[in-house]
């Protein structure tokens, strides 16, 4: 019961301790929340992507087919539809033209997709979309419709590559829908959809696709796999959704780590500015422990209030920043960290990105928190709590 | 240890200190106490004098077991405590004794009430109780409506008032009290000095280090450290 009431008073003291010493409050707050709100947001903002990634591939098709160019992926020629087609097993092919064009100083992905063949109700099963596109027609993407200000109806001219010195040249086209659903993912907000006879037309490659998109029957992916790998030779390349999952996480990953990289090497810089400033007015906080102890406190005791002192401010530390990472992902879009995990998002704003705070970097955030700054503190307290209370309050003289 | 009852409170016997040099491997410093004794019993005032650095701070630290002798012994309620271990004097001083300090070592930016009720609260005392406490002793010393200032915004006498009630909150066997009227207008002295003889009456012991006259009468015994005289009982 007493001991109670003596944590119970420990606990106000260290509270009102952290309310009378403002300065070192403030510092330590401040340099918690740099540290951990970052790193908070971007693995969030990293988690959602993720998420929405490995979401739209779920839905996507089973197999993704293109031509082998050298080594790298190439077209495929339209009449591999059928031949894939009658392989025993796949219940629907979509050809895809994809290819990149400039809407004045900016890049945006262009994509087609090709008459489907398949078994009946397959397409409104495996990939409802949008209704097809006519020549000439465009649904743009919500980033794009924003910065432009574009709308359904209006004229919009696209910058399409060419060889030679003229580098560009423009052909326009009149926007009949805008990829702004609520279930739209984060990349579609800077695509443009055309149809596929436009796309071949632009760039090209009439009789050809960028990819078949492929939908199997449950269970015979793998085998299906092999029978088009025997069937279109080598000049084929099948990617299976495994193996595309592979290339999201790598993709993720990759961005991802290096920014935390990047960050844990901050991070770093900012531990021993923690503990300095964990031991912000000491000389005023040794004077008060040399009058705790003339009362008859114990050094134990002492370390326990600062303890205390540290744990709450550690806890108040992380869960401002878990709620100052919410509130930049979800007012702020993570600007500028979002650049480092979505690319072009410096360019372009998206608009409300995916994320998903997982309790793991929470409670990450929330051990850091606690070990900075009791290391930091913890070298204060020892100090304060060993010196002598009579040198300090009696100065030694008479 | 012996029941609170005990007459002797402390006593010291040939005490001397030692003081870390200032240099580092010079030899340290050993101050010898003078009178070399001194005792307050229940009841008594002492009363400390000396010119500035003839050893009153360090004669309070001894007898209020801040420090311990060099040389020489100092008894406790009747007890040998001059090699016990630095948890064994906390706790004694926790259970018997409050400080008054010269430069009354209140915290910053702490409510008056809540310096003041410090020593009851750390001993699991309600905080209610605590409270209460902390408002009856600064009504006694006519503060009454300043106990939510903080110390900043308190006078030096004020100041001062609040470090004597701090020292007689949690009901000490032995006050120790450092020039508790150095800041003291006439009025608040006297208050000062009421709560004193009060704490006398319920059988504490009270040690002053003080120039202030008005605690002549009051001392059952007197020490004046430039001259080693004693004077009293």
């Amino acid at each position: 019961m007493r001991f109670g009431r003596t944590f119970i008073a420990l606990v106000r003291m260290a509270a009102g301790n952290l309310v009378r010493f403002p300065l070192r409050t403030v510092v330590v707050l401040a340099c918690l929340l740099a540290a951990a709100a970052p790193l908070l947001t971007a693995l969030a903002l990293q988690q959602g992507l993720k998420d929405q990634a490995l979401a739209t591939l779920d839905a996507g098709p089973d197999l993704l087919i293109t031509g082998d160019d050298f080594g790298r992926p190439g077209a495929v020629p339209l009449e591999w539809t059928d031949i894939v087609r009658q392989a025993p097993g796949v219940v629907l092919v979509i050809p895809r033209a994809v290819g990149r064009v400039m809407i004045d100083d900016l890049p945006a992905i262009l994509v087609g997709l090709g008459p489907a063949a398949g078994i009946e109700g397959a397409q409104r099963r495996h990939h409802p979309g949008m209704p097809e596109l006519g020549a000439g027609e465009l649904a743009v993407g919500s980033a794009l419709a924003r910065h432009y200000g574009i709308k359904k109806g209006d004229e919009m001219r696209l910058a399409l590559p060419v060889e030679g010195p003229e580098r560009f040249r423009y052909r326009s086209f009149v926007v009949t829908g805008l990829l702004d659903g609520p279930d739209s993912p984060v990349w579609s907000a800077t695509l443009v959809r055309g149809s596929f006879a436009d796309l071949q037309d632009i760039f090209l490659r009439h009789g050809m696709a960028s990819e078949l998109m492929v939908w199997c029957r449950s269970g015979y992916e793998q085998r299906i796999s092999t029978e088009l790998s025997r069937l279109l030779g080598p000049a084929a390349r099948i990617q299976d959704r495994p193996m595309m999952e592979t290339y999201y996480h790598a993709g993720f990953d990759r961005r991802g780590g290096a920014f935390l990289v990047l960050f844990l090497a901050a991070l770093s810089l900012s531990i021993p500015v923690l503990a300095l400033s964990s031991g912000l007015g000491l000389s005023a906080r040794r004077r008060e422990v040399a009058v705790l102890k003339s009362f008859g406190w114990e050094t134990r005791e002492v370390l326990l209030l600062q303890m205390i002192e540290s744990v709450t401010i550690a806890m108040a530390g992380a869960s401002l920043a878990v709620v100052l990472a919410l509130a930049w992902l979800v007012f702020g879009s993570a600007w500028p960290l979002n650049a480092f995990l979505l690319p072009g998002a410096e360019e372009l704003p998206l608009g409300r990105l995916p994320y998903r705070l997982a309790w793991a970097p929470v409670l990450m955030s929330y051990v850091y928190a606690v070990t900075v700054t009791a290391c930091g503190a913890v070298v204060a307290a020892w100090r304060a709590a060993a010196a002598d209370p009579g040198r300090i309050l009696l100065g030694g003289e008479g | 240890m012996a029941p609170c009852a005990a007459k002797e409170l402390v006593r010291l016997e040939q005490v001397s200190k030692r003081f870390a040099p200032a240099r580092r491997g010079d030899p340290p410093i050993i101050v010898p106490q003078r009178p070399a004794g001194l005792r307050v019993d229940r009841g008594e005032l002492v009363l400390v004098e000396g010119s500035s650095g003839s050893g009153k701070s360090t004669l309070l630290g001894l007898a209020g077991l801040l420090w311990t002798p060099a040389r020489g012994r100092v008894r406790f309620l009747g007890h040998e405590v001059s090699r016990v271990s630095p948890a064994y004097r906390n706790r004694l001083r926790r259970q018997h004794v409050g400080f008054a300090f010269q430069n009354y070592q209140l915290f910053e930016r702490m409510p008056a009430w809540e310096s003041v009720a410090l020593p009851l609260l750390v001993r699991g005392v309600p905080f209610e109780r605590g409270r209460e406490r902390a408002r009856e002793l600064l009504g006694r010393l006519g503060m009454h409506g300043r106990e939510h200032h903080r110390t900043e915004q308190l006078s030096g006498g004020e100041q001062q008032r609040v470090a004597v009630a701090r020292a007689l909150a949690a009901g000490p066997d032995l006050v120790v009290a450092d020039e508790p009227l150095s800041n003291a207008d006439p009025e608040s002295a006297g208050l000062i000095i009421n709560l004193l003889e009060h704490c006398l009456e319920t059988g504490a012991g009270v040690l002053v280090a003080s120039h202030d006259t008005r605690f002549k009468p009051m001392a059952s015994r007197r020490l004046n450290l430039d001259n080693e005289e004693t004077s009293g009982a």
